[in-house]
């Protein structure tokens, strides 16, 4: 049997109406779609950025603010981190690094940060473009950053869209990074002695070159200090070691360590009243909980909302349906089986929604990219939208719902007697 | 082959036993070559008469006949593969499917138990010529009203069938188009070899029809007129 010449005369003859059924059926649909896609995608975006982001110490305050400024540099005021707890911490034997994050300038709408090669580094991997930066009046920028390597520019004193006054020193791009599709890849990054001395600290190296307590801290450190003894001397001079002495506070430190347990001990070791430690991830962790709750909630409402939709729209169709018994009357008068008519009433349901809901689907997803591009422009991370596992499920569900549901109209069309309906028109 | 009925009675489902049927029919034969025209006032039963003839309705008590095959002893899905193979149909109200052209409503049976029409492209197309329909790729509804029921007729011959029931076949025709329609049917039933069985009013079939049954309250009121074989 071949059913589909009698189900195109049956879609043309209530073309407009079917149209707006099955749009109604998508918009639906693409509202579940768009929500759940868009909310992982934003959670797994976020994570990324944050992967690197092993450690991060900063003073007693908020967990929450110390991760959005440092990892997503949604920078706001903070209070410093002692200097002498930043000299412990680089001094602490299980570190790869520890690299100071000192924020709170910005060149057109860009953050500039202060901070240490290595940090770039790890970010960035080898650099896409020029050199890293090598003294005080050089910046590394970030892949999405609109500048050339050469030009220059002066930092504004304040946060992006707070700025207060403009800095003196001119400083000039020498690398771009790679892109880390992180919110650094938007950040202007200079050396941490630039950032302290523009803003009048000590740059965190004693100049007059007999310290023996800046000899001793580098040698803990693991820093070969005495190799390049000019440097020393050198007023210019950028990147670990640092003077105790010399170090003024810094923001956050984020501390790359050589195993997850010294990570775990370093975390208890500065939970203290001068300053707090905290895991990035653990931080996130409890975002998505709390994200969780209203995702759930989120979900079984769109669904609901989905499944409401199509029993309203099925029932819709059954009136329609009323307008094919007689056709399908004749059909069986002129030789079609109840089998024949039951796979027509059936298909004609089913297919409805499932053109509703697959074309829910593209408009969803294509909803997830739109919102996806504008959150990350917002967000300053990269958030992917793409369709998951948890997108076909919703989507087969209701079509089984859709296609279970049709199997009303057709067993009933299917025990209808074809003379009463002859009878009827 | 003919189509004889005996004993025939038929209740509405969900009526007593025990009341007397609403259609009570002793014999009927239909046979090949002749117009068998049922005439009688409305609700007199010939519509159902019609259903428990083609299969479509199942006596509450008596015979349908068909060669050696009794229809009423057939289940639903029996009785619609035997309508397929051995009855064509024509209602009053053509029912062609408006969004199809004329050919494909002719050719629309083979879908019933086939993937494709196209083998009985060619024949379909020689019965409209033969009825003096275009063969156009307009809709059906768009042809006049008689152009349609000869469609309808074409549909009807698709599989050659040896019956063929038309209800109230020129009621909803001019007199002109109703004339040509029993005309045809006579043909029909003479060139072919058909029994064809109509329900009708219409004088211009009582022309053309071998023999006429009237029916009042569900009995045959009248004896045959003609001469039944």
């Amino acid at each position: 049997m071949n059913p589909f010449p009698v189900l195109v005369s049956m879609f043309h003859k209530q073309r407009l109406t079917l149209l707006l059924f099955v749009i109604l059926v998508a918009f639906a649909v693409a509202l579940g779609v768009a929500v759940t896609s868009q909310e992982r995608a934003l959670r797994q975006g976020s994570a990324r950025a944050a992967d690197k982001f092993e450690l991060l110490v900063g003073a007693p305050g908020s967990q929450y603010d110390l991760v959005l400024s440092a990892v997503y540099l949604r920078l706001s005021s903070m209070e410093l981190l002692s200097p002498s707890v930043f000299a412990a911490l680089m001094a602490e034997p299980e570190i790869e690094f520890a690299a100071p994050i000192a924020f709170g300038d910005s060149v057109d709408a860009y953050p500039v940060v202060g901070s240490i090669a290595e940090f770039i580094t790890y970010l960035s991997g080898p650099l896409a473009q020029g050199d890293m930066f090598a003294r005080h009046g050089e910046a590394v920028i970030g892949a999405d950053v609109p500048y050339r390597l050469g030009q220059s520019f002066r930092t504004l004193h304040g946060m992006p869209g707070a700025e207060t006054e403009v800095h003196e020193h001119e400083i000039a791009v020498v690398g771009r990074m790679a892109q880390t599709y992180t919110p650094w890849d938007r950040a202007i990054i200079i050396p941490v002695e630039a950032m302290w001395e523009t803003h009048g600290l000590p740059d965190g190296h004693l100049h007059d070159g007999a310290d023996e307590d800046h000899d001793d801290l580098a040698e803990t450190a693991g820093y070969d200090h005495d190799e390049d003894p000019e440097d020393h001397a050198d007023a210019d001079r950028i990147g670990p070691p640092f003077d105790a002495e010399a170090l003024p506070g810094v923001p956050a430190v984020l501390v790359k360590t050589s195993n997850l347990a010294a990570a775990y001990g370093l975390r208890n070791k500065y939970r203290t009243s001068e300053s707090q430690a905290v895991f990035p991830a653990e931080i996130l962790v409890q975002l998505y909980a709390l994200m969780g709750d209203a995702r759930g909630i989120l979900q079984w409402l769109a669904l609901a909302t989905q499944v409401l939709v199509v029993v309203a729209v099925l029932s819709g169709l059954v009136v329609i349906q009323q307008l094919h018994t007689t056709r399908l009357a004749i059909l069986r008068a002129l030789g079609a089986s109840r089998a024949y008519v039951f796979v027509i009433v059936w298909l004609y349901f089913t297919l409805l929604v499932a053109a509703g809901t697959v074309l829910g689907l593209l408009l969803g997803y294509g909803a997830a990219l739109l919102v996806s591009a504008y959150v990350s422009s917002l967000a300053g991370f990269t958030i992917t939208a793409i369709l998951g596992p948890q997108e076909f499920l919703l989507v087969g569900s209701l079509l089984f719902v859709g296609a279970a549901l049709a199997l009303v109209p057709a067993v009933f069309l299917f025990r209808h007697s074809a003379v009463e309906a002859l009878r009827q028109s | 082959m003919r189509l004889a009925v005996h004993g025939l009675r038929h209740r509405f489902a969900g009526t007593d036993v025990a009341a007397a049927p609403m259609l009570d029919i002793a014999a009927i034969n239909a046979v090949p070559g002749e117009v068998l025209l049922i005439s009688g006032p409305s609700g007199s039963g010939k519509s159902t008469l019609l259903y428990l003839l083609s299969g479509l309705l199942k006596p509450s008590e008596g015979e349908v006949v068909w060669g050696d095959m009794d229809l009423a002893r057939l289940g639903e899905d029996a009785r619609d593969s035997w309508r397929r193979q051995n009855c064509g149909f024509v209602f009053q109200n053509f029912y062609l499917i408006s969004e199809m052209t004329p050919l494909q409503n002719v050719v629309l049976a083979a879908y019933f138990t086939g993937w494709s029409a196209a083998r009985y492209l060619d024949r379909a197309r020689h019965l409209l010529a033969e009825f003096g329909v275009p063969d156009t790729a307009r809709h059906a509804d768009t042809l006049s009203r008689g152009e349609q029921q000869r469609v309808a007729l074409a549909r009807a011959l698709l599989f050659e069938p040896p019956i063929l029931f038309a209800d109230e076949p020129t009621a909803s025709l001019d007199a002109e188009n109703g004339k040509q329609i029993a005309g045809l049917l006579g043909d029909l039933a003479r060139n072919r070899n058909m029994a064809v069985i109509v329900v009708s009013h219409d004088p211009d079939l009582m022309d053309v029809a071998d023999r006429v049954i009237r029916l009042e309250h569900g009995r045959i009121a009248a004896p045959a007129i003609g001469h039944a074989p």
